[in-house]
């Protein structure tokens, strides 16, 4: 094994097992919130659970906001974002394309007793499926552009999600309601930005930024809409604005994102209900996806000249945010059964360990990276 | 005004008229009453913080305390007037009621240093047990003479025509520490007249629960319900109480070595403390606010250093908790009672002033401190809040046939108290120049007193 | 080929064999219960602390009881004699004595679920003694139209009505010995379905032990919900639109026995329905020469809708078609001989029940040495409000003993309006009094006051 590779990776590793603080800490957080959880200890039961639906809500848009900013700073690299993002979306379709339709396949062949009918099912599960954790590449070159492709497939799932979920809300016209929660993101910023531009005290400024959020989350959550999308809107406006005031809005907001991730993954992991369909949609999940995200890569590699088994190590790490996307719809669908949500965290799960196996057993990934 | 302050003004309007129609575009398009109570949770909490924030600020420009405009915005978007805080979400605020009130009381706790106000703490004491008792027998004796016109239970005899008036009296009578403290918070106030008036409101607290407990027993030993064991009583009491202190300082010695020895991760572990002392607390029987106090006293006293830096990470962060505590105290104020006693509430409101500014008159004198600075000490006890409503509720839902009336009293005079108390006592702490001097304090204890400026 | 090339083959390999094999299975059929532990992030999970709850359920209470009354009731038995050992072996005398709450429409009318056999008692604790009178009932919709007493102190006259959308919590109001109980419940999400008793879909609430028959269902904020109704064997709440409608169609209408059109009806089996050349309806069997729908409807029709929906069943059509009000239309679309007609049973007034008898609907014969026996009694009819039953022995009618039929008639056709006659009668061994009212005079219950 070439010198040095353990340690390019070792990010990635440390995610998995929950010790770094920028990646998706997933494991140890869903595991903890299992333990704790109504199917075992029973210290956050089903009604202290319920309670913390704004905080699902909250932690939403603030996921979303850094979406949007991370965009937006992106977007100063000029055309070269645009392809990113469009080998970020390429390879995003092409794994919910395969997650969904096999999938849908297998569900309406079992006919498995789900919350929503088979072909919504399928259509949730490869949304949620279609994301993999950012990674923290800077600087140019290779590897640079094989993370910048994993990092943007966030921007597929906030789209097609915004209306997923506005359609399990019950809305009839998509397109309005999608509109009317971006303009309602955008004043809600614009209104947030100005207010952070005069504030006073410091105080005064971290309860501008969490009351803002919490509008962000919550207009989104009382409209039955996704707040992932009012909350990129909101961090593509504010990484526009004063550096003055992204600056601000970046320090308080990680001081927020913390607590609130966590909280949505202990949430996450109480919320999974341990039942045969469980298993049943969990295992093929995580291995549909895999193989999607590997097809994915490779056609995306030959299509933007990166080396295919690169793009797929920082691929293969699923990320957080198909599980955030779950638990809003979880909320929208307002039914007890949480099995949708109960697969994507177990296969979000499953799918990081076998990241973690990829990553340790993947040494040709490393010798372009050397050779970058 | 400067361009500066303008361009402030202006942008600050134009974000509040934003948020306002957003709220109420939102409520056009989904009806509040169509949803699940925790899809409006986050919408209320955002609206609650931004925009009682601005009206705080504006509250702030005309001198008056930041925390009366946050009341004033709850009552103006709460469920009674503009209905933008629909009665779900100005319950679904009240969740962080508890967290509010322990942070509030963990801050009065890391006010008092022992050390520090040892001198004067017996004539503190003195001054607050003369005032409440005076207070509380001169307007026991006016509701016991004027109950035939009160619009309670005008005919009852014999043994009621006494218990009705105390439990009356106690409600009427009781302070509010929290609004209290959360005034000489929100202004960064120290000095003489801040400490006098939080001892005399702890104290008050302490002697609430007990005169309660009392009146309680009174009145049902009298309405024919079987009263509880005596001993039972007292010993629920006693454990109520000193519990509540031990337990607080069990855990305020705990975090003081934490901090000590350790020392990270603040904030957290002080959220943590909090949420450990409003869940436990309900468990065992234990009043938070007093456990919260106790926990203060002990970081504040065992660990003062600490207790001061602890202290300026509280008030910082606090804020937030503070601004939805006031707005949903606002938009749970009961116009309806407010509107249907009208002027009684105003008189006997005002009674209770006079009350108030006679007791620590009595109480200076007897507890011979009588100095500028406490003249004013009457201001801190105006305010009623969130205790006093509870107890009326628990009156009105023993008692039906009469607790009903007195709950809607106690109500509808707290409304006017919680409005007018946290603006006279800021005024008399401006008067007495004690605003901000938080910040310019010494973090070393001295033992000698605090002179006062002029100003 | 290299070696990502050949990892993935690989992989979609392995998936499309997984797929495949997978797809050969079935998901076992379970039962749709869920496990013991409550699935978390339910929205509709129990979320109000007792505390708040209470309080609020206080505030209902104070807002609602002025427009409240509560009713105590038993089925009309008429007062058996009782011996010691009947008390002292059945325990309480109170055994089928049943509290009801009220609703007050008016000043001093209010509606309540009661039927049309039962009848009142004051309130133990009642100072007033009023004993409330039934003025109408829709025996359909078991709804009756009372006079209760007037409550000076009260503001409130009429309540609000709300609509209930679940999932979200109530407040049921019922009647108990003490006067009415509020408890919150939890409605979850409801389905609704049609009930031919009631105009609107009435929700399935559950289990009776989630709220008894008869009670009232308030908002939190007080509104008027609806009344819980047992339909089917299931617990349902009628809207508070329909309940209010019916009192106030009671008070102006009055009441009316259900429309009875005098016809038999079977449903169609599929040998019928061949035979017929139909393939839905109701098929009337008979049709009463002397009913109301005689000149409209004949054996062999085939009905297929009424006012517009389609009829299903047998129980269902004929429930219907009992709501009839007096001046209001049927449509009718009926298969006859093949064709399609649309009837109207116009404005007829309700036609007597086949088989009066102008002795106060009783049908007697004469029982040498004893008296009158009755054969029977026709429902609704003063004999029946008398208590009288098929098979009693008349021995004394006021002062003559051992009447014939001859003479009871006269005794009875020169009864006052408002005076009743004491009979005795032998009943199953055993001898009792029942006061027997005059024929269209106050003791006829169903008479609009």
């Amino acid at each position: 094994m070439p010198p040095g590779s353990w340690r390019a990776f070792a990010p990635a590793r440390h995610a998995a097992l929950g010790f770094s603080e920028h990646a998706a800490p997933s494991l140890v957080f869903v595991l903890t919130g299992v333990v704790l959880g109504p199917e075992l200890l029973d210290v956050l039961s089903v009604n202290l659970l319920a309670q913390f639906d704004p905080a699902v809500s909250v932690t939403l848009a603030v996921l979303g906001i850094f979406v949007g900013s991370g965009l937006s700073a992106a977007a100063s690299h000029g055309r070269v974002t645009f392809w990113w993002v469009t080998g970020a979306t390429l390879q995003g379709l092409i794994t919910f394309g395969t997650v969904a339709a096999a999938m849908y396949l297998l569900l309406h062949q079992w006919g498995l007793p789900l919350p929503v009918d088979p072909l919504t099912g399928a259509a949730v599960l490869g949304l949620c499926s279609t994301v993999s954790a950012a990674v923290r590449e800077t600087g140019s070159g290779t590897a640079s552009n094989a993370a910048r492709i994993a990092d943007f497939d966030d921007l597929l799932l906030v789209a097609l999600g915004a209306f997923a979920v506005a359609w399990l809300a019950g809305w009839s016209s998509l397109v309005v309601v999608v509109g009317l929660t971006l303009v309602a993101g955008v004043v809600i910023a614009v209104a947030g930005a100005a207010l952070l531009a005069f504030s006073g005290t410091a105080p005064e400024r971290s309860v501008f930024v969490t009351g803002t959020v919490f509008l962000l989350g919550g207009a989104a959550a009382y409209t039955g809409t996704s707040p992932l999308v009012s909350g990129c809107v909101a961090g593509l406006l504010w990484a526009r604005m004063q550096r003055s005031v992204t600056a601000l809005v970046d320090s308080d907001l990680k001081k927020l994102q913390h607590p609130l991730v966590v909280i949505l993954l202990i949430i996450a992991g109480a919320s999974i209900q341990f039942t045969y369909q469980l298993l049943w949609l969990a295992a093929p999940l995580v291995l549909f996806r895999l193989t999607g995200k590997l097809i994915g890569s490779l056609v995306t590699a030959r299509l933007f000249g990166l080396p295919a088994g690169l793009l797929a190590t920082y691929l293969a790490p699923p990320g957080l945010l198909g599980i955030a996307l779950a638990l809003n719809i979880q909320q929208v669908l307002s039914t007890g059964d949480t099995l949708l949500v109960s697969a994507v965290t177990a296969s979000t799960v499953a799918a990081e360990l076998l990241a973690l196996v990829l990553v340790i057993f993947q040494p040709l990934a490393l010798s372009s990276v050397e050779a970058a | 005004m400067t361009l500066f302050a303008r361009s402030r003004a202006a942008v600050r309007g134009g974000a509040f008229l934003a948020i306002v129609g957003l709220m109420v575009v939102l409520q056009r398009a989904v009806p509040a009453d169509a949803i699940s109570e925790y899809r409006t949770t986050g919408l209320a909490l955002g609206f609650a913080l931004v925009a009682a924030t601005l009206v705080g600020n504006l509250a702030d420009t005309f001198r008056l305390p930041r925390l009366s405009g946050y009341l004033i915005f709850g009552l103006a978007c709460g469920p009674y007037v503009a209905n933008l805080l629909t009665p779900v979400m100005a319950r679904q605020l009240q969740l962080v009621n508890g967290l509010a009130i322990t942070l509030i009381a963990l801050v009065a706790g890391l006010e008092i240093n022992i050390v520090r106000m040892r001198r004067r703490l017996g004539p503190m004491m003195a001054f607050g047990s003369v005032t409440i008792l005076s207070v509380f027998v001169g307007l026991l004796t006016l509701f016991v003479i004027a109950w035939p016109w009160l619009p309670i239970a005008p005919d009852a005899t014999g043994l009621q025509r006494l218990a009705l008036p105390v439990v009356l009296t106690t409600l009427v009578v009781s302070f509010s520490p929290t609004v209290t403290i959360a005034v000489m918070a929100e202004s960064r106030a120290r000095g003489p007249l801040s400490e006098l008036v939080l001892t005399v409101v702890i104290l008050a607290d302490l002697a609430l629960i007990l005169f309660f407990t009392l009146a309680m027993q009174f009145a049902r030993s009298v309405s024919g319900v079987v009263p509880a064991d005596d001993i039972s009583l007292l010993t629920r009491l006693f454990w109520e109480v000193a519990g509540s202190l031990a337990y607080g300082t069990l855990l305020g010695s705990l975090f003081a070595l934490y901090l000590r020895l350790i020392g990270r991760e603040i904030t957290v572990v002080l959220l943590a403390l909090c949420v450990l002392v409003t869940g436990t607390s309900a468990l065992l029987h234990f009043e938070a606010l007093l456990v919260a106090l106790a926990a203060g006293l002990a970081v504040e006293n065992i660990a003062p250093f600490q207790g001061d830096a602890l202290h300026d990470a509280v008030e910082r962060g606090a804020l937030p908790l503070l601004v939805v505590f006031f707005v949903a105290a606002g938009a749970n104020l009961n116009l309806h009672a407010l509107a249907e006693l009208g002027w009684l509430a105003l008189a006997l409101s005002g009674l209770r002033l006079v009350g108030l500014w006679l007791g620590a008159c009595a109480g200076r004198r007897v507890a011979r401190l009588d100095t500028s600075e406490t003249a004013a000490a009457w201001t801190g006890l105006v305010a009623q809040a969130g205790v006093t409503f509870g107890l009326a509720g628990i009156v009105a839902t023993e008692f039906r046939d009469w607790g009903m009336k007195v709950q809607t009293l106690v109500v509808a005079i707290g409304a006017l108290n919680v409005l007018i108390g946290p603006m006279l006592f800021r005024a008399a702490l401006v008067q007495a120049g004690e605003i901000g001097r938080l910040d310019s304090a010494s973090p070393v204890p001295t033992e000698s007193s605090v002179r006062v400026p002029n100003g | 080929m290299s070696r990502e090339t050949r990892l993935l083959l690989a992989t979609i390999t392995v998936s499309a064999v997984v797929l495949v094999a997978l797809s050969r299975f079935r998901f076992p059929e379970r039962p749709a219960i869920v496990a013991a532990s409550a699935p978390p992030l339910e929205l509709l999970a129990a979320r109000a602390t007792y505390d708040e709850l209470s309080g609020v359920v206080a505030t209902v209470e104070s807002r609602i009881s002025p427009s409240l009354v509560v009713l105590r009731l038993a089925p009309n038995i008429p007062d058996e004699p009782r011996t010691l050992s009947d008390v002292l072996g059945s325990g309480t005398s109170d055994a089928a004595v049943n509290h009801v709450p009220g609703l007050r429409i008016g000043d001093t009318t209010a509606i309540a679920a009661v039927d049309g056999d039962a009848r009142f008692f004051a309130l133990p604790g009642d100072p007033s003694g009023i004993i409330p009178q039934r003025l109408a009932t829709d025996s359909v919709r078991r709804l009756s139209l009372l006079h209760v007493s007037p409550d000076p102190g009260s503001r409130l006259r009429s309540t609000t009505l709300g609509e209930l959308r679940t999932p979200t919590y109530v407040v049921v109001v019922e009647g108990t010995r003490a006067g009415l109980s509020y408890r919150p419940l939890f409605v979850g999400g409801g389905d609704r379905f049609l009930d031919p008793r009631w105009e609107s879909p009435l929700l399935a609430v559950g289990a009776v032990a989630l709220a008894s028959p008869g009670s009232l269902i308030f908002s939190l904020e007080g509104q008027f919900l609806g009344s819980v109704v047992v339909e089917e064997g299931t617990l349902a709440i009628a809207e508070a639109r329909e309940v209010v409608a019916t009192a106030d169609r009671l008070s102006a209408l009055g009441s009316h026995g259900p429309f009875d059109a005098g016809i038999s009806v079977q449903s169609l089996t599929t040998q019928l329905a061949a035979a017929l050349g139909v393939d839905h309806g109701v098929l009337i069997a008979e049709v009463h020469p002397a009913g109301p729908v005689a000149d409209v409807l004949q054996s062999l029709d085939v009905i297929t809708t009424l006012n517009g929906r389609p009829v299903d069943s047998v129980d269902e059509f004929l429930l219907r078609l009992a709501r009839r009000i007096p001046e209001s239309d049927v449509t009718l679309t009926v298969i006859r001989d093949g064709g399609n007609l649309t009837l109207s049973l116009g404005q007829s007034p309700d036609a007597e029940p086949p088989g009066s008898v102008p002795l106060g609907g009783l049908d007697v014969t004469a029982q040498p040495g004893s008296g009158t026996r009755v054969v029977s009694v026709a429902s609704g009819s003063a004999g029946a409000t008398a208590g009288l039953r098929a098979g009693d022995v008349i021995r004394r009618a006021g002062h003559v003993s051992q009447p014939t039929p001859a003479q009871l008639a006269a005794i009875v056709q020169t009864l006052a309006p408002d005076a009743y006659l004491a009979l005795t009668i032998d009943r199953a061994g055993s001898q009792r009094i029942l006061a027997f009212g005059a024929i269209g005079g106050p003791a006829d219950a169903d008479a609009p006051r």
